[in-house]
């Protein structure tokens, strides 16, 4: 899960970061506060300081929007308290249950992309929006949840689910630029004006656009392309939803906007018709109203800033870096360090020549954070650069020897970061976050260990740090929970003495002093400001405490390195990233503040102001009686019904119907699930008319039986899973490493087959037993990266382990196979190499049909749910038949040329679109039964496939694909094609 | 004013708009017919567009009244509508009915009188600053602003904000304790995620009673301390805190910083290592015991927490009366007596109390009664009386009632303060004679005294057959006569009494007669 602000996680996201957070927690105590209106879990006791805070903001914000929204919450939410990053975020679902998860650790503040107000409260106000929007019904809503007994979750292996979901909660089905724009819009006005509405980032990001003739994305661009190509990637569904939001408040009121958000019996059931409803014209014309007021505005702003000399800058570098991190000069051998992220490029720390512009990749970043990518810090005497990986995670600090490359960890699950070297001691200095608060520590030498020197009342943060050139003195950035910022001085021995005694305290009243860096000879600290709404460059005299402004730009520039005394380095922001510039260390005389759209909506919509809320505080809520009980929560306990509906499914060549019914706990950590069909037709012998089957998973464990399994899919194709017979069994699964992208799993099943007449994996082989216990298992260890916009894996290894026995009347039938999977990114942007091999070897008679591996065809069905890239597959050889090459041993190698995907700016309706294409291109020989003359196969095959990403619903991810290929037996000569069409449904 | 307020408060937001809108006349033709239905229909809605439109008039008035240009009429009419209104404002309970403030007509700052008297005060200010050139703050003197001529600030608005007052946490300072490295380094050791697992210790940890320890400031400094923390990591501590009397016992140690910082010091942690001690620990009455001021007094000194680590100590520690002699008014005062204040400094002290011998003597009343002794005391004083508390016999004579009356002898004392003594009182035949009447008797004699300064004396003294002479209550009487004690100064008489023949010869009735005579 990519995070950078507050970000609301779609259903599936929730879902998947619970399964992926908690394996290591699944059986750890859960402890669970309940009010009427909130069921709040929490496993630390550390995080408990935090509880009764997080129930008085929670229901300071609930009662908020009941009034706002009149709405009546239809459930308790399920509030999951989490540390799992270094920065704070959270995420909020309604299906099937109202779920919020709240990490609890401080934001980031770059570029004053995160509000500095106390987070708990914004988070419950943000995740809160989320949830009405989500969870209010209609009374038709209303009705459909009684029928279904819940909020029904589309189900990949039922995708009629959809439409059940789609009655169910409508609003489910809208883009994330709507959810995020709504929840950013009134979580700035419940701050009293802190949040992106009054942003000047959100500002700079459109003001650029419009100077540089930008193309502005409208409703369908910004989700197919918009969010991927550039660095800013997702963050810009809030900054598209909330401009789009703030824009309909100044033009038709504030309460526009809640008519249009707000699912009420009378409201229609799409967001776009709803949209048309309330303002009477297209969604698609409102986007286009706003982006035409869009470029008016930003150029009257780009007029203000003009009134004044705009300061030159001179490029360092041929073209933006994309996202920077804070940027290094080493003085003696004239180069930048800087980490840097951007679309087709592995985040990397990059080492740049100022002289001659050219760049080389030091080593990649994993884990980059979005808008600051890794923190950095240069030990000079000995060539050390220290970085920051899993930068979204839980950070872990490594140094690199610039000359040699190479990297060493230094210390792992640092949580540390904001990096500072003193030379003086050769300590290293960094703010670590942890429990939700704030330390400045520091890492002597060898920087194997921390000291804590400061822990910082929680709610108050520090953040950029640097050090002076003396070693005596520590600028950095504070926050308080009102949002305040100031530049703060600190002696570094009163902090070794655990005395937090700032020096000198500069307030930059709603801006935030940011990258402030000590000039060489420690007498001048520069940064930057959006104090005139534009961030400039200022310097500051550390004697005289004087600030003074070096620029007037029209875009902004941030992290201003003091290379000379007569001029600096700074970064410029650009549409596709920073690039870093040249600029004058010379004061300017004036500077033009820009208009913000928030300040314009207060002025012209004054009751925006009375949707600030009140604090908090115990005056107003009283815990005490609103907690019911605390105890330990119970996934079993749990469980409940979350939805019922009826069902179609395909059994062979006939179809089936019937029902399904889910069950699950609120954490959705143990799920259940029984579906139960009739196949009417004739045909089906009256012995396999009934179906069923059953699924309970919980962490780590899997249960399963089936009778005479039936599946949707094999209503479509020729692929067929639905197999006469019965079976049970029970999976379990370890996670054995989970630091990504570096995952190791482990993974076993046994099952009992009864009444077969084919084998389970292998629909075209008969099976010579009609009952057989199976035992197979996986083990897999993975380490892949992709850069930032891209579809698939663009480089990085994948090795995998199989085995699978079937045990026959006392006869053991084991096979052995292991797959190892190299890519590495071309240079074409998105564009990547792969060498996939795979080897087996099976300890069975040849005769037998359980005891063979057995390859062919692509392996998609017509409609499908499972990867559309299936020839990847171990068993798959597309251009022949299902299963038709086979042995008992076998080697296989497939080359292949991913190539770039073309991103469509608009292609299709704000329902219905296309994301991307890509074309891959592959070849592939195999070779089975070696060690036997009479019965050794030898084939080739090339081909290709074409995968279009296609979105319904806004959400609902679809991929179809097209694929081709030819297969050659090399001692026959015979040729053979398949050309294979299919729809993957839900991704 | 009231009424109308509540009034307000509940009229539809809709008909508040319309009502405006007609004011400033830009309801369509449309909207002011359904005004005016609505104003047939609804008094409150009457009433409240006469005042509004009163007040209109009022403004419309004072405009005519005061003929400011036009633009900055118009800034001045924004202004009071929406930025001043925003500016001030402070945080709101959610009315979602009201989309304006309506000022009441009842207030007497509303009108002509405010506008004329507020312009007026605004002259009279600005006429005062300009006249008389009051000294104005510059801007670099205002400490922390940053605001510089030709820098214009962006105009963001922004609500009176959150304060830290707002936020109230439970056990927050409790962070400065888990964001430590060493805290830290215990977690990462493993042995901390035990014991966070362990429900017994997670509900100690939310006992109120613990968390109120917790809360205590200088405890919580206290754990800052990696002394603490290794104590911490002991897997004893979470079922010792159980126990009530502990926690008591830690709410008293944590009320006083010095004492709080020796018993939770690295000793502490390795205490707790001693699975004896800990079960120690569970008992109530040497919990109460440590509490006992007398001893609280003594645990000053950090020798004793080492000397918790005795075995001994630790067995008699379980002793109800050797708990008691902490409790007893006259031991207390004991304890505060100057030698024995003294006594306690001595680095000889924690020395005795290791000694399994003097534990035991310590359970023992009559080892009170010694201690009420300054002769004693000073005698424990001295650098070689430890080596004494070695010795079994001198232990066992410790207990004797004629040894308890001797150490009352100031003659004794005198005797006692000469290192030869002590070596005499590691021969066995010195300390039997101790147990005898007779030298008590000798003690009392000025001139056995005397004699026993002389060292050829001592080197007889040593003799065996000597000191067994010594008991004989003959030689005694005989020792009784001055002259016999300065025959025994003259060496060829001490010669030869060296002689095994000698002492034979006195244990001869005649010749003891003879010798008295």
């Amino acid at each position: 899960m990519r995070k950078h602000k507050i970000i609301r996680v779609k259903q599936w996201l929730v879902a998947a970061s619970l399964a992926m957070s908690f394996p290591a927690l699944a059986f750890s105590q859960f402890t669970s506060v309940k009010t009427d209106d909130l069921n709040l879990l929490y496993y630390d006791f550390g995080h408990e300081y935090l509880i009764n805070h997080t129930i008085r903001s929670y229901t300071n914000s609930l009662r908020f929007h009941e009034n706002l929204f009149d709405y009546k919450l239809s459930e308790p939410v399920t509030l999951i308290m989490q540390d799992f990053g270094d920065f704070g975020n959270a995420g909020a679902s309604s299906v099937p249950n109202n779920v919020i998860l709240m990490g609890i650790a401080p934001f980031h503040y770059a570029y004053e992309t995160n509000p500095a107000n106390e987070r708990i409260n914004v988070l419950m106000n943000h995740e809160l929006v989320h949830i009405v929007a989500l969870d209010k019904p209609s009374s038709s809503d209303r009705f459909y949840r009684s029928l279904f007994l819940g909020k029904v979750d589309p189900a990949q292996s039922d995708p009629v689910s959809v439409l059940y979901g789609y009655l169910t909660t409508p609003r489910r089905y809208s883009p994330r630029w709507y959810h995020e724009g709504i929840a950013e819009f009134l979580t700035t006005w419940m701050s009293g004006g802190i949040g992106r509405v009054m942003g000047a980032y959100d500002e700079m990001m459109f003001r650029t656009m419009v100077r540089d003739n930008a193309h502005i994305y409208d409703a369908v661009g910004l989700e197919s392309e918009g969010t991927t190509i550039d660095f800013q990637v997702g963050a810009h569904s809030y900054m598209y939803g909330t401009r789009f939001m703030s824009y309909l408040s100044l033009h038709y009121g504030p309460e526009s906007i809640i008519e249009w958000t707000s699912r009420t019996s009378q409201s229609k059931r799409h967001f776009a018709r709803q949209f048309r409803n309330v303002y009477g014209i297209s969604l698609n014309e409102g986007w286009r109203n706003w982006i035409e007021w869009e470029k008016e505005w930003q150029q009257a702003n780009l007029d203000r800033i003009r009134q004044n000399p705009v300061t030159p800058t001179r490029p360092l570098s041929r073209s933006p870096l994309g996202a920077v991190s804070r940027a290094i000069y080493d003085e003696e051998n004239d180069r930048i360090f800087a980490a840097i992220a951007a679309p087709g490029r592995i985040a990397h720390i990059a080492v740049i020549d100022p002289g001659d512009l050219s760049m080389r990749r030091l080593v990649d970043i994993k884990g980059p954070a979005l808008y600051f990518v890794s923190s950095l810090a240069y030990d000079p005497d000995t060539s050390t650069l220290f970085y920051t990986n899993d930068n979204n995670g839980w950070r872990d600090l490594y140094a690199v020897d610039v000359n040699s490359g190479r990297s060493t960890l230094l210390i792992e699950n640092a949580r540390t970061g904001d990096l500072a070297f003193n030379r003086n001691d050769r300590s290293l200095w960094g703010v670590r976050h942890f429990n939700g608060i704030v330390s400045l520590v520091r890492i002597p030498y060898p920087y194997t260990d921390w000291n804590r020197v400061y822990s910082m009342p929680y709610g108050e943060d520090v953040f950029d740090i640097d050090i002076s050139p003396d070693g005596r003195l520590l600028s950095a950035a504070v926050a308080d929970v009102s949002g305040s910022q100031k530049l703060v001085l600190l002696k570094t021995e009163d902090l070794l003495n655990g005395d937090y005694a700032p020096e000198a305290m500069v307030d930059f009243a709603e801006s935030s002093p940011a990258g402030f860096t000590f000039s060489v000879d420690g007498d001048y600290l520069f940064g930057s400001t959006y104090y005139s709404g534009v961030s400039n460059i200022v310097r500051y005299e550390v004697e005289s405490e004087n600030i003074r402004w070096l620029t007037n730009v029209e875009t902004g520039l941030f992290k201003p390195i003091p290379v000379w005394a007569d001029s600096l380095i700074a970064f410029e922001y650009t549409g596709t990233g920073f690039i870093p510039v040249k600029i004058a260390n010379e004061p300017v005389n004036s500077v033009s503040a820009i208009r913000f759209l928030g300040q314009e909506i207060v002025e012209n919509h004054p009751i925006v102001t009375d949707w600030m809320l009140d604090p908090p505080s115990p005056e107003i809520i009283d815990v005490d009686t609103l907690i019911r009980e605390r105890s330990d929560y119970s996934s079993f306990r749990n469980l409940s019904v979350s939805s019922m509906y009826p069902i179609v499914q395909g059994y062979k060549d006939y179809v089936a119907v019937g029902m399904r019914l889910d069950l699950s706990d609120p954490l959705r950590l143990h799920k259940f699930s029984i579906s139960a069909s009739y196949s009417p037709h004739t045909n089906v012998p009256g012995s396999e008319r009934l179906h069923a089957s059953l699924n309970y998973t919980m962490p780590s464990w899997r249960f399963f039986a089936n009778y005479n399994g039936a599946d949707f899919y094999d209503l479509f194709g020729p692929t067929k899973t639905s197999r006469k017979g019965y079976s049970g069994g029970v999976g379990y699964n370890a996670n054995l490493i989970y630091n990504l992208p570096r995952v190791m799993d482990f993974n076993v099943t046994a099952a009992y087959y009864g009444g077969m007449e084919r084998l389970p994996e292998f629909q075209n082989i008969l099976t010579s037993f009609d009952s057989f216990l199976s035992l197979s298992s996986r083990l897999s260890y993975q380490s892949r990266q992709f850069s930032l916009g891209a579809v698939d894996h663009e480089k990085g290894i994948l090795w995998e382990l199989m085995g699978h026995g079937n045990y026959v009347s006392g006869r053991l039938f084991p096979r052995f196979n292991q797959n190892l999977d190299y890519g590495f990114a071309l240079p074409l942007r998105h564009s990547s190499f792969w060498f996939r091999s795979s080897t087996g070897i099976s300890i069975s008679p040849r005769r037998e049909p359980l005891g063979n591996f057995y390859f062919g065809g692509f392996g998609n069905n017509w409609i499908d749910y499972l990867p559309s890239r299936r020839y990847r597959t171990f068993i798959s050889f597309p251009g022949v038949r299902l299963n038709e090459i086979g042995g008992t041993n076998y080697g296989k190698l497939m080359t292949e040329w991913v190539l770039p995907p073309v991103r469509f700016k608009r292609a299709g309706f704000v329902n219905y679109y296309a994301n991307w294409a890509q074309l891959n291109l592959f070849s592939s020989g195999l070779v089975t039964n070696m060690d036997h003359q009479e019965t050794r196969q030898l084939f080739y095959n090339a081909g290709a496939q074409l995968d279009i990403r296609m979105v319904i619903f806004s959400i609902l991810e679809s991929t179809f694909s097209v694929g081709y290929a030819s297969a050659w037996n090399h001692d026959t000569g015979k040729r053979s094609d398949e050309f294979m069409v299919s729809l993957r449904l839900l991704r | 004013m009231v009424l109308q307020y509540a009034m307000v408060q509940y009229m539809d937001s809709k008909i508040i708009k319309l009502i405006h809108d007609e004011i400033d006349g830009v309801n369509t033709p449309r909207e002011s017919r359904e005004l005016h239905e609505i104003l047939n229909s609804d008094e409150d809605a009457r009433t409240l567009y006469h005042d509004l439109l009163r007040i209109s008039d009022d403004l419309k008035q004072l405009k005519s009244e005061i003929k400011l240009p036009a633009p900055v009429l118009g800034n001045v009419k924004e202004a009071i509508e929406n930025r001043t209104a925003i500016r001030n404002k402070k945080p709101n309970n959610i009315h979602p009915l009201i989309t304006r403030v309506i000022m009441p007509k009842s207030n007497i700052l509303s009108g002509k009188t405010a506008a004329v008297a507020a312009v007026a005060a605004a002259v009279v200010l600005l006429v005062i600053l300009f006249t008389y050139d009051l000294p104005q703050p510059q801007q670099d003197e205002v400490a922390g602003t940053i605001g510089i001529e030709g820098i214009e600030r962006a105009e963001r608005y922004r609500s009176a904000q959150i304060s830290s007052s707002d936020i109230i946490l439970e056990n927050e300072h409790f962070q400065q304790i888990l964001q430590s490295d060493d805290f830290q380094r215990l977690v990462r050791s493993g042995e901390l995620q035990e014991l966070a697992a362990n429900p017994s210790f997670v509900n100690l940890m939310r006992d109120p009673s613990v968390l109120e320890l917790m809360r205590n400031e200088h405890l919580a400094t206290l754990m800052r301390d990696p002394a603490m923390l290794e104590l911490m990591r002991s897997e004893h501590l979470a079922t010792l805190m159980r126990d009530p009397a502990m926690l008591e016992f830690m709410r008293f140690t944590s009320a006083d910083p010095s004492l709080a910082e020796l018993m939770y010091s690295n000793n502490s942690a390795q205490l707790m290592e001693n699975t004896q001690f800990t079960s120690l620990m569970r008992e109530p009455s040497f919990l109460v015991m440590m509490r006992e001021p007398s001893l609280v007094e003594m645990l000053r000194n950090p020798s004793y927490l080492e000397l918790m680590r005795n075995e001994t100590f630790l067995a008699l520690a379980r002793d109800a009366t050797f708990i008691s002699m902490f409790r007893s008014e006259s031991n207390i005062e004991l304890l505060h007596r100057a030698d024995v204040v003294e006594l306690q400094r001595n680095e000889s002290l924690p020395e005795f109390m290791r000694e399994a011998s003097f534990l035991e003597l310590a359970a023992n009343p009559a080892f009170s009664e010694l201690m009420r002794n300054s002769t004693f005391v000073e005698m424990m004083r001295m650098p070689y009386s430890v080596e004494l508390f070695r010795d079994a016999a001198f232990v066992s004579l410790m207990r004797e009632p004629t040894f308890l009356v001797m150490m009352r002898e100031p003659s004794f004392v005198e005797v006692m303060r000469q290192p030869f003594l002590v070596e005499l009182m590691r021969n066995p035949n010195f300390l039997m004679l101790m147990r005898h009447e007779s030298l008590l008797q000798l003690m009392r004699e000025s001139s056995f005294l005397q004699l026993m300064r002389e060292q050829t004396f001592v080197s007889l003294m040593r003799e065996p057959s000597f000191l067994q002479m010594m008991r004989e209550q003959t030689f005694v009487s005989l020792m009784r006569h001055s002259s016999f004690v300065n025959l025994m100064r003259e060496p060829s008489f001490l010669q030869l009494m060296h002689s095994s023949s000698f002492i034979e010869l006195m244990r001869q009735d005649q010749v003891h007669a003879l010798m008295a005579n």
